[in-house]
Protein backbone atom coordinates (compact mmCIF):
# COMPACT_ATOMS: atom_id res chain seq x y z
CA UNK A 1 0.00 0.00 0.00
CA UNK A 2 1.84 3.32 -0.98
CA UNK A 3 1.95 5.91 2.14
CA UNK A 4 -0.87 8.43 -0.11
CA UNK A 5 -3.38 5.41 -0.42
CA UNK A 6 -2.82 4.50 3.47
CA UNK A 7 -3.37 8.02 4.24
CA UNK A 8 -6.59 7.57 2.35
CA UNK A 9 -7.82 4.73 3.76
CA UNK A 10 -6.64 6.04 7.51
CA UNK A 11 -8.80 8.98 6.73
CA UNK A 12 -11.95 7.19 5.69
CA UNK A 13 -11.56 4.81 8.82
CA UNK A 14 -11.92 8.02 10.78
CA UNK A 15 -14.92 9.92 8.67
CA UNK A 16 -12.37 12.61 7.77
CA UNK A 17 -13.10 14.76 5.18
CA UNK A 18 -10.16 16.61 3.30
CA UNK A 19 -10.41 17.76 -0.12
CA UNK A 20 -6.72 18.19 -0.91
CA UNK A 21 -6.67 14.07 -1.09
CA UNK A 22 -10.12 13.80 -3.27
CA UNK A 23 -8.58 16.51 -5.77
CA UNK A 24 -5.38 14.66 -5.38
CA UNK A 25 -6.90 11.55 -6.81
CA UNK A 26 -8.80 13.09 -10.17
CA UNK A 27 -6.75 13.05 -12.82
CA UNK A 28 -7.18 13.69 -16.21
CA UNK A 29 -7.12 10.77 -18.75
CA UNK A 30 -7.93 12.83 -22.40
CA UNK A 31 -8.69 16.26 -22.73
CA UNK A 32 -9.55 17.69 -26.23
CA UNK A 33 -9.53 21.38 -27.06
CA UNK A 34 -10.79 22.28 -31.19
CA UNK A 35 -8.53 24.67 -32.16
CA UNK A 36 -10.57 24.97 -35.75
CA UNK A 37 -14.52 24.38 -36.16
CA UNK A 38 -15.81 21.37 -37.93
CA UNK A 39 -15.02 18.02 -36.45
CA UNK A 40 -18.44 15.69 -36.60
CA UNK A 41 -17.22 13.50 -33.02
CA UNK A 42 -15.16 13.80 -30.24
CA UNK A 43 -13.95 10.93 -29.37
CA UNK A 44 -12.57 9.31 -26.22
CA UNK A 45 -11.08 5.66 -26.97
CA UNK A 46 -9.53 2.43 -25.46
CA UNK A 47 -10.52 4.98 -21.47
CA UNK A 48 -8.30 2.19 -19.20
CA UNK A 49 -10.13 0.83 -16.37
CA UNK A 50 -7.09 1.92 -13.74
CA UNK A 51 -9.78 4.24 -12.01
CA UNK A 52 -13.06 3.80 -9.92
CA UNK A 53 -15.22 6.77 -11.67
CA UNK A 54 -14.95 9.05 -14.44
CA UNK A 55 -16.01 12.44 -15.18
CA UNK A 56 -16.93 14.82 -18.20
CA UNK A 57 -16.53 18.08 -18.51
CA UNK A 58 -17.50 19.33 -22.20
CA UNK A 59 -18.26 23.12 -23.03
CA UNK A 60 -19.65 22.98 -26.18
CA UNK A 61 -21.72 24.40 -29.40
CA UNK A 62 -22.40 22.73 -32.62
CA UNK A 63 -22.72 25.11 -35.34
CA UNK A 64 -25.20 24.63 -37.63
CA UNK A 65 -28.68 24.42 -37.86
CA UNK A 66 -31.36 26.73 -36.53
CA UNK A 67 -31.10 29.04 -33.84
CA UNK A 68 -32.18 26.59 -30.59
CA UNK A 69 -30.57 24.68 -27.72
CA UNK A 70 -30.28 20.95 -28.35
CA UNK A 71 -28.68 17.64 -27.22
CA UNK A 72 -25.49 15.97 -27.06
CA UNK A 73 -25.47 12.48 -28.90
CA UNK A 74 -23.44 10.38 -26.67
CA UNK A 75 -22.79 7.15 -27.52
CA UNK A 76 -21.09 4.81 -25.55
CA UNK A 77 -18.98 1.90 -26.72
CA UNK A 78 -19.89 2.53 -30.04
CA UNK A 79 -23.24 1.51 -28.86
CA UNK A 80 -25.85 3.33 -31.13
CA UNK A 81 -29.12 0.90 -30.54
CA UNK A 82 -31.71 1.09 -28.24
CA UNK A 83 -29.86 0.29 -25.09
CA UNK A 84 -30.46 3.43 -23.34
CA UNK A 85 -33.07 4.48 -20.71
CA UNK A 86 -32.69 8.46 -19.29
CA UNK A 87 -35.05 10.48 -17.18
CA UNK A 88 -34.93 13.77 -16.66
CA UNK A 89 -35.74 16.90 -15.11
CA UNK A 90 -35.39 19.83 -17.08
CA UNK A 91 -36.81 23.53 -18.13
CA UNK A 92 -36.55 24.89 -21.53
CA UNK A 93 -37.66 27.69 -23.83
CA UNK A 94 -38.44 30.64 -23.15
CA UNK A 95 -40.72 30.20 -20.18
CA UNK A 96 -40.12 29.68 -17.29
CA UNK A 97 -41.96 26.22 -17.07
CA UNK A 98 -40.17 22.74 -15.69
CA UNK A 99 -41.01 19.30 -16.30
CA UNK A 100 -40.25 15.92 -15.90
CA UNK A 101 -39.60 13.13 -18.68
CA UNK A 102 -39.00 9.72 -19.04
CA UNK A 103 -37.57 7.96 -22.01
CA UNK A 104 -37.05 4.30 -22.62
CA UNK A 105 -34.86 2.51 -25.14
CA UNK A 106 -33.18 5.59 -27.04
CA UNK A 107 -31.17 4.60 -29.56
CA UNK A 108 -28.43 6.92 -28.49
CA UNK A 109 -27.76 8.48 -25.11
CA UNK A 110 -30.42 11.17 -25.76
CA UNK A 111 -30.19 12.30 -29.65
CA UNK A 112 -34.06 12.82 -28.65
CA UNK A 113 -36.37 14.65 -30.88
CA UNK A 114 -37.64 16.12 -27.95
CA UNK A 115 -34.30 17.79 -26.93
CA UNK A 116 -34.17 15.67 -23.86
CA UNK A 117 -30.25 16.24 -23.95
CA UNK A 118 -27.54 14.70 -22.02
CA UNK A 119 -25.88 17.81 -22.72
CA UNK A 120 -26.69 20.70 -24.26
CA UNK A 121 -25.29 22.12 -26.86
CA UNK A 122 -26.03 25.71 -29.38
CA UNK A 123 -26.64 24.94 -32.66
CA UNK A 124 -26.55 28.39 -33.85
CA UNK A 125 -24.77 29.66 -36.99
CA UNK A 126 -24.29 32.69 -36.41
CA UNK A 127 -24.02 33.04 -32.58
CA UNK A 128 -20.25 32.46 -32.34
CA UNK A 129 -19.49 33.14 -28.37
CA UNK A 130 -22.44 31.23 -27.05
CA UNK A 131 -21.43 27.36 -25.68
CA UNK A 132 -23.49 25.26 -23.51
CA UNK A 133 -22.19 23.83 -20.40
CA UNK A 134 -22.30 19.91 -19.41
CA UNK A 135 -20.80 17.56 -16.45
CA UNK A 136 -21.41 13.82 -16.37
CA UNK A 137 -20.19 11.29 -14.12
CA UNK A 138 -20.34 7.60 -13.51
CA UNK A 139 -19.06 5.35 -11.07
CA UNK A 140 -17.25 1.75 -10.98
CA UNK A 141 -17.40 2.14 -14.97
CA UNK A 142 -15.16 -0.47 -15.48
CA UNK A 143 -17.44 -3.53 -14.09
CA UNK A 144 -18.45 -6.54 -15.46
CA UNK A 145 -21.07 -7.26 -13.33
CA UNK A 146 -23.88 -4.09 -13.18
CA UNK A 147 -25.13 -1.50 -15.76
CA UNK A 148 -23.52 2.08 -15.99
CA UNK A 149 -25.71 5.08 -15.02
CA UNK A 150 -24.15 9.08 -15.97
CA UNK A 151 -25.64 11.43 -14.16
CA UNK A 152 -25.56 14.90 -16.32
CA UNK A 153 -26.44 18.21 -15.71
CA UNK A 154 -26.25 21.09 -17.98
CA UNK A 155 -27.22 24.17 -19.34
CA UNK A 156 -27.14 26.01 -22.86
CA UNK A 157 -28.56 29.46 -24.09
CA UNK A 158 -28.97 31.08 -27.57
CA UNK A 159 -29.27 34.80 -27.08
CA UNK A 160 -30.59 34.61 -30.85
CA UNK A 161 -34.04 33.29 -30.20
CA UNK A 162 -33.43 33.58 -26.42
CA UNK A 163 -33.88 29.60 -26.01
CA UNK A 164 -32.64 27.83 -23.21
CA UNK A 165 -32.69 24.64 -21.44
CA UNK A 166 -31.32 23.63 -18.20
CA UNK A 167 -31.54 20.06 -17.17
CA UNK A 168 -30.54 17.58 -14.77
CA UNK A 169 -31.08 14.00 -15.33
CA UNK A 170 -29.49 10.37 -15.29
CA UNK A 171 -29.11 7.95 -18.46
CA UNK A 172 -28.50 4.16 -17.64
CA UNK A 173 -26.54 2.22 -20.04
CA UNK A 174 -28.41 -1.05 -20.10
CA UNK A 175 -25.58 -3.36 -20.99
CA UNK A 176 -22.72 -4.56 -18.30
CA UNK A 177 -19.86 -4.34 -20.37
CA UNK A 178 -16.90 -2.11 -19.33
CA UNK A 179 -17.29 1.37 -20.11
CA UNK A 180 -14.05 1.42 -22.84
CA UNK A 181 -15.37 4.32 -25.43
CA UNK A 182 -17.48 7.38 -25.08
CA UNK A 183 -17.86 9.76 -28.34
CA UNK A 184 -19.44 13.12 -28.66
CA UNK A 185 -21.54 13.26 -32.08
CA UNK A 186 -22.09 16.95 -33.28
CA UNK A 187 -25.97 17.26 -33.44
CA UNK A 188 -25.13 18.89 -36.44
CA UNK A 189 -22.66 16.68 -38.38
CA UNK A 190 -22.18 18.01 -42.20
CA UNK A 191 -20.50 21.40 -40.12
CA UNK A 192 -19.73 19.79 -36.76
CA UNK A 193 -18.11 21.40 -33.36
CA UNK A 194 -17.30 24.58 -32.96
CA UNK A 195 -14.10 26.04 -32.68
CA UNK A 196 -13.20 26.24 -28.60
CA UNK A 197 -14.93 23.35 -27.84
CA UNK A 198 -13.53 21.49 -25.25
CA UNK A 199 -14.15 18.28 -23.36
CA UNK A 200 -11.95 16.60 -20.06
CA UNK A 201 -12.12 12.99 -19.66
CA UNK A 202 -10.91 12.44 -15.73
CA UNK A 203 -10.51 9.56 -13.95
CA UNK A 204 -11.40 9.47 -9.96
CA UNK A 205 -8.78 7.08 -7.51
CA UNK A 206 -10.47 5.65 -4.84
CA UNK A 207 -7.88 4.40 -2.68
CA UNK A 208 -8.67 0.59 -2.22
CA UNK A 209 -6.20 -1.29 -3.69
CA UNK B 1 1.01 18.34 -17.94
CA UNK B 2 1.31 14.63 -18.98
CA UNK B 3 -1.68 12.84 -18.59
CA UNK B 4 -2.44 10.81 -15.14
CA UNK B 5 -1.00 13.70 -13.29
CA UNK B 6 -2.71 15.72 -10.70
CA UNK B 7 -4.89 18.23 -12.31
CA UNK B 8 -7.92 19.22 -9.47
CA UNK B 9 -6.32 21.83 -7.63
CA UNK B 10 -7.77 24.32 -4.78
CA UNK B 11 -6.80 28.02 -5.66
CA UNK B 12 -8.31 29.91 -1.95
CA UNK B 13 -10.80 29.47 0.47
CA UNK B 14 -12.70 32.17 2.60
CA UNK B 15 -14.06 31.09 5.39
CA UNK B 16 -16.90 33.63 6.93
CA UNK B 17 -17.98 33.32 10.31
CA UNK B 18 -19.39 37.02 10.28
CA UNK B 19 -21.58 39.05 8.89
CA UNK B 20 -20.06 39.91 5.32
CA UNK B 21 -21.29 41.85 2.24
CA UNK B 22 -18.64 40.41 -0.36
CA UNK B 23 -16.53 37.90 -0.72
CA UNK B 24 -14.09 38.00 -3.62
CA UNK B 25 -11.66 36.17 -5.56
CA UNK B 26 -8.70 38.00 -6.72
CA UNK B 27 -5.70 37.73 -9.15
CA UNK B 28 -6.86 34.32 -10.08
CA UNK B 29 -4.47 32.11 -12.51
CA UNK B 30 -5.45 31.52 -16.00
CA UNK B 31 -3.48 28.29 -15.76
CA UNK B 32 -7.00 25.86 -15.21
CA UNK B 33 -9.06 25.53 -18.49
CA UNK B 34 -12.21 25.08 -15.76
CA UNK B 35 -13.05 26.58 -12.13
CA UNK B 36 -14.95 24.72 -9.35
CA UNK B 37 -16.95 27.15 -6.39
CA UNK B 38 -17.96 25.09 -3.64
CA UNK B 39 -19.93 27.42 -1.09
CA UNK B 40 -21.43 25.68 2.05
CA UNK B 41 -23.21 28.64 4.28
CA UNK B 42 -26.30 31.15 4.81
CA UNK B 43 -27.39 35.09 3.62
CA UNK B 44 -27.80 37.06 6.07
CA UNK B 45 -31.51 38.07 6.75
CA UNK B 46 -31.92 40.23 10.24
CA UNK B 47 -35.58 39.96 10.27
CA UNK B 48 -37.10 37.40 12.67
CA UNK B 49 -37.98 35.01 9.99
CA UNK B 50 -35.66 33.43 7.48
CA UNK B 51 -36.30 32.89 3.84
CA UNK B 52 -34.70 32.00 0.54
CA UNK B 53 -32.69 34.71 -1.60
CA UNK B 54 -30.14 34.60 -4.39
CA UNK B 55 -25.88 34.31 -4.21
CA UNK B 56 -24.60 36.73 -6.42
CA UNK B 57 -22.25 35.63 -8.69
CA UNK B 58 -20.52 38.51 -10.67
CA UNK B 59 -17.15 38.29 -13.13
CA UNK B 60 -14.15 41.19 -12.77
CA UNK B 61 -16.69 43.13 -10.86
CA UNK B 62 -18.70 44.26 -13.65
CA UNK B 63 -22.22 44.90 -13.02
CA UNK B 64 -23.60 45.20 -16.71
CA UNK B 65 -27.19 43.53 -17.41
CA UNK B 66 -25.02 41.10 -19.68
CA UNK B 67 -25.52 37.52 -17.48
CA UNK B 68 -27.92 35.38 -17.81
CA UNK B 69 -29.36 32.63 -15.14
CA UNK B 70 -31.51 29.40 -15.58
CA UNK B 71 -32.60 26.89 -13.57
CA UNK B 72 -34.73 24.08 -12.32
CA UNK B 73 -35.19 22.79 -9.61
CA UNK B 74 -37.41 19.90 -7.32
CA UNK B 75 -38.83 21.03 -3.65
CA UNK B 76 -40.03 19.09 -0.57
CA UNK B 77 -43.78 19.92 -1.25
CA UNK B 78 -43.34 17.58 -4.53
CA UNK B 79 -43.64 20.96 -6.86
CA UNK B 80 -41.54 21.68 -9.32
CA UNK B 81 -40.35 24.81 -9.95
CA UNK B 82 -38.14 27.38 -12.71
CA UNK B 83 -36.77 30.69 -13.43
CA UNK B 84 -35.16 32.31 -16.01
CA UNK B 85 -33.20 36.02 -16.21
CA UNK B 86 -32.12 36.73 -19.42
CA UNK B 87 -30.14 40.14 -18.94
CA UNK B 88 -29.49 40.36 -14.95
CA UNK B 89 -26.74 42.03 -13.21
CA UNK B 90 -25.10 38.94 -11.98
CA UNK B 91 -25.55 34.73 -11.72
CA UNK B 92 -28.20 34.03 -9.22
CA UNK B 93 -27.75 31.17 -7.40
CA UNK B 94 -30.38 30.18 -4.45
CA UNK B 95 -29.66 30.74 -1.13
CA UNK B 96 -31.09 30.21 2.16
CA UNK B 97 -31.06 34.00 4.27
CA UNK B 98 -31.54 33.35 7.98
CA UNK B 99 -30.04 35.43 10.81
CA UNK B 100 -27.93 32.94 12.67
CA UNK B 101 -24.99 30.61 10.96
CA UNK B 102 -26.42 27.89 13.09
CA UNK B 103 -29.83 28.07 10.97
CA UNK B 104 -30.68 26.58 7.24
CA UNK B 105 -27.54 25.94 5.38
CA UNK B 106 -27.37 25.92 1.44
CA UNK B 107 -24.82 23.94 -0.53
CA UNK B 108 -23.93 24.94 -4.17
CA UNK B 109 -21.10 23.95 -6.51
CA UNK B 110 -20.57 26.04 -9.49
CA UNK B 111 -18.44 24.77 -12.54
CA UNK B 112 -17.09 27.56 -15.00
CA UNK B 113 -15.73 26.73 -18.26
CA UNK B 114 -13.51 28.25 -20.79
CA UNK B 115 -12.67 31.27 -17.89
CA UNK B 116 -9.31 32.17 -19.81
CA UNK B 117 -10.77 32.13 -22.99
CA UNK B 118 -10.48 35.92 -24.38
CA UNK B 119 -12.57 34.47 -27.35
CA UNK B 120 -16.27 33.63 -26.29
CA UNK B 121 -18.56 34.20 -23.40
CA UNK B 122 -18.55 32.26 -19.84
CA UNK B 123 -20.92 29.72 -19.42
CA UNK B 124 -21.11 28.28 -16.03
CA UNK B 125 -23.71 25.21 -15.09
CA UNK B 126 -23.82 23.75 -10.80
CA UNK B 127 -26.16 22.41 -8.57
CA UNK B 128 -27.15 23.66 -5.20
CA UNK B 129 -29.44 22.42 -2.16
CA UNK B 130 -31.17 24.13 0.34
CA UNK B 131 -33.01 23.32 3.12
CA UNK B 132 -35.35 25.86 4.83
CA UNK B 133 -37.77 24.21 7.13
CA UNK B 134 -37.06 25.52 10.20
CA UNK B 135 -36.07 29.06 11.74
CA UNK B 136 -37.92 30.49 8.40
CA UNK B 137 -40.99 32.62 8.27
CA UNK B 138 -41.09 33.71 4.73
CA UNK B 139 -40.58 30.80 2.58
CA UNK B 140 -40.28 27.39 4.41
CA UNK B 141 -38.76 25.95 0.87
CA UNK B 142 -36.19 22.69 0.26
CA UNK B 143 -34.66 22.40 -2.34
CA UNK B 144 -32.48 20.54 -4.81
CA UNK B 145 -31.84 22.19 -8.34
CA UNK B 146 -29.57 22.76 -11.22
CA UNK B 147 -28.70 26.00 -12.12
CA UNK B 148 -26.98 27.36 -15.50
CA UNK B 149 -25.86 30.97 -16.34
CA UNK B 150 -23.64 32.92 -18.43
CA UNK B 151 -21.70 36.07 -18.45
CA UNK B 152 -21.99 37.58 -21.99
CA UNK B 153 -18.41 38.85 -22.81
CA UNK B 154 -15.09 37.64 -24.50
CA UNK B 155 -13.29 39.00 -21.41
CA UNK B 156 -11.24 36.71 -19.77
CA UNK B 157 -12.40 35.78 -15.85
CA UNK B 158 -9.26 37.31 -13.56
CA UNK B 159 -11.42 37.55 -10.44
CA UNK B 160 -15.47 36.42 -8.80
CA UNK B 161 -17.19 38.54 -6.44
CA UNK B 162 -20.01 37.21 -4.79
CA UNK B 163 -22.59 38.85 -2.79
CA UNK B 164 -26.70 38.66 -2.15
CA UNK B 165 -29.36 40.70 -4.23
CA UNK B 166 -30.86 43.39 -3.64
CA UNK B 167 -33.66 41.29 -1.65
CA UNK B 168 -33.99 40.00 1.71
CA UNK B 169 -30.42 39.06 2.52
CA UNK B 170 -27.68 41.48 2.99
CA UNK B 171 -24.48 39.76 2.64
CA UNK B 172 -23.39 35.76 4.33
CA UNK B 173 -24.02 35.35 7.94
CA UNK B 174 -21.70 32.68 7.28
CA UNK B 175 -20.04 30.67 4.54
CA UNK B 176 -17.33 28.57 3.65
CA UNK B 177 -16.57 29.79 -0.01
CA UNK B 178 -13.65 27.61 -1.90
CA UNK B 179 -12.33 28.12 -5.50
CA UNK B 180 -11.15 24.98 -7.62
CA UNK B 181 -8.86 24.60 -10.26
CA UNK B 182 -9.17 22.13 -13.40
CA UNK B 183 -6.06 21.59 -15.83
CA UNK B 184 -6.64 20.00 -19.32
CA UNK B 185 -3.38 17.71 -18.12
Amino acid sequence: MSPLTELIGGAKAYGWTYPSLFTSNYQTIAYVELATTGASTIDFQNIPSTYKHFEIRGYLRSRGGSGKTGGVPVAINNVRSSSYDTMALFSSANTSTSTTSNIAADSILNADPNNIATGVALQEANETNSFGSWITWSCDYASTSKTNILANYSVGFDSTSLSYMTISNSTEYNSVQSITRITLDAPQATTGWARYSHVGLYGLKDGVV
Amino acid sequence: MAAGEYTYEPIQTFNITTNTQTVEFTSIPNTFTDLVLLFYGQGYAATSGGTVDSMVIRFNGSTSAIYGSWNVEGRGDGTRYAFKENADTGIKVPITAVSSQTQNPSLAKIDIQNYANSNAWKTCVGRYALENNGNATFDTRQAAGTIGGQWRSTTSVTSIQLTTSAGAATGFVSGRFTLYGIKAG
